[in-house]
């Protein structure tokens, strides 16, 4: 592996643990909190997926939630210097 | 789970003489009465006789709780600290954050590198209230009651915008002032708004909040409107 490839690597876990933090943090059901991601020549896509039950924990009320979950993802995508799009799935 | 039985006259009568006997109070105690009935001696009816179960409710474990709870809200400053640390390092935000309280408020207070200062406040504080929103929710959810609020401020940023917002309320009252016709600002959030109305109320001005949604915005109106 090439030390390039190794940061971005890293870079993708630091999205996946961030968005897996916040979101194991607000859900009744953390064990339930799944994040899949896939990376393309754009930048990262993070789909997260939990509980039923849960799913207004993560967006909140208006999409408040799911809003500053993606700005924060978006402070961590510009230090990166990469693109990063996250997708709450039902 | 032990289980105790009283008799005596009354229900009542039972579940004091089960309070003095087992040294516990009726909230700590779960009590079923069993059979009220009446008391014979030789055929002849005397009085009434209640018969009581006491078990003791597990106190233990919600006393413990109770005690955990007030813990964590004691540290509820922790947990809002402990978070936001957890944040910056997962966004690779480095910096130093000072944590200070009052009656109502968490304060914590970042440096961060210079580099990062834009970024971490974001256009408008945007960034700086979603890491403060999402802060706040991680700490309703642990503490599970009702908090302080967590404010998360970056070199007094939002001391300064206040400032700035007080600035741009006593410019826009000249302006009203000196034309006698109404000012509107541009969209602002609801803690911005709050402090023009009453910057504007301070000098006599009425103020109105025109709009819905994120498009809502003051409008400052000379003191003779009606």
């Amino acid at each position: 592996m090439t030390p390039i490839e190794s940061i971005g690597q890293k870079d993708v876990f630091m999205f996946k643990d961030l968005i897996e933090y916040m979101a194991k943090s607000l859900v009744n059901n953390p064990d339930e909190v799944r994040i899949e991601e896939t990376e393309d020549a754009k930048g990262s896509i993070l789909e997260l997926h939990v509980a039923q039950e849960d799913l207004g924990k993560v967006i909140g009320k208006n999409g408040r939630t799911a809003k500053s979950m993606r700005a924060i993802l978006s402070a961590a995508s510009t230090r990166a210097g990469k693109q990063s799009l996250l997708k709450i799935v039902e | 789970m032990s289980e105790y039985f009283f008799q005596d006259k009354t229900s009542e009568k039972a579940i004091e003489k089960a309070e003095k006997e087992l040294g516990l109070n009726k909230e700590s105690l779960h009590i079923e009465v069993l059979e009220e009935k009446d008391k014979s001696l030789l055929g002849m009816k005397w009085g009434k006789i209640c018969s009581i179960k006491v078990t003791i409710k597990p106190q233990s474990t919600g006393e413990a709780s109770l005690e955990e709870r007030v813990t964590k809200v004691e540290n509820t400053a922790g947990i809002a600290e402990e978070s936001l640390k957890k944040l910056l390092k997962l966004t690779d935000i480095q910096g130093d954050i000072e944590l200070s309280e009052t009656n109502d408020e968490i304060i914590l207070n970042t440096n961060v590198n210079d580099d990062v200062e834009a970024l971490f406040i974001g256009r408008r504080g945007k960034n700086l209230d979603a890491f403060q929103y999402i802060v706040n929710k991680i700490v309703e959810k642990k503490v599970n009651c009702k908090t302080k609020r967590v404010i998360i401020d970056c070199e007094n940023y939002r001391a300064r915008r206040i400032g700035r917002i007080e600035g741009m309320a006593h410019k826009a009252i000249m302006t009203v002032k000196e034309s006698g016709e109404y000012y509107t600002f541009a969209p602002m959030k609801a803690d911005e708004r709050r402090i023009i109305h009453m910057t504007a109320k301070k000098e006599g001005f009425p103020t109105e909040s025109q709009g819905e949604g994120i498009e809502k915005k003051v409008v400052i109106f000379p003191p003779n409107h009606i």
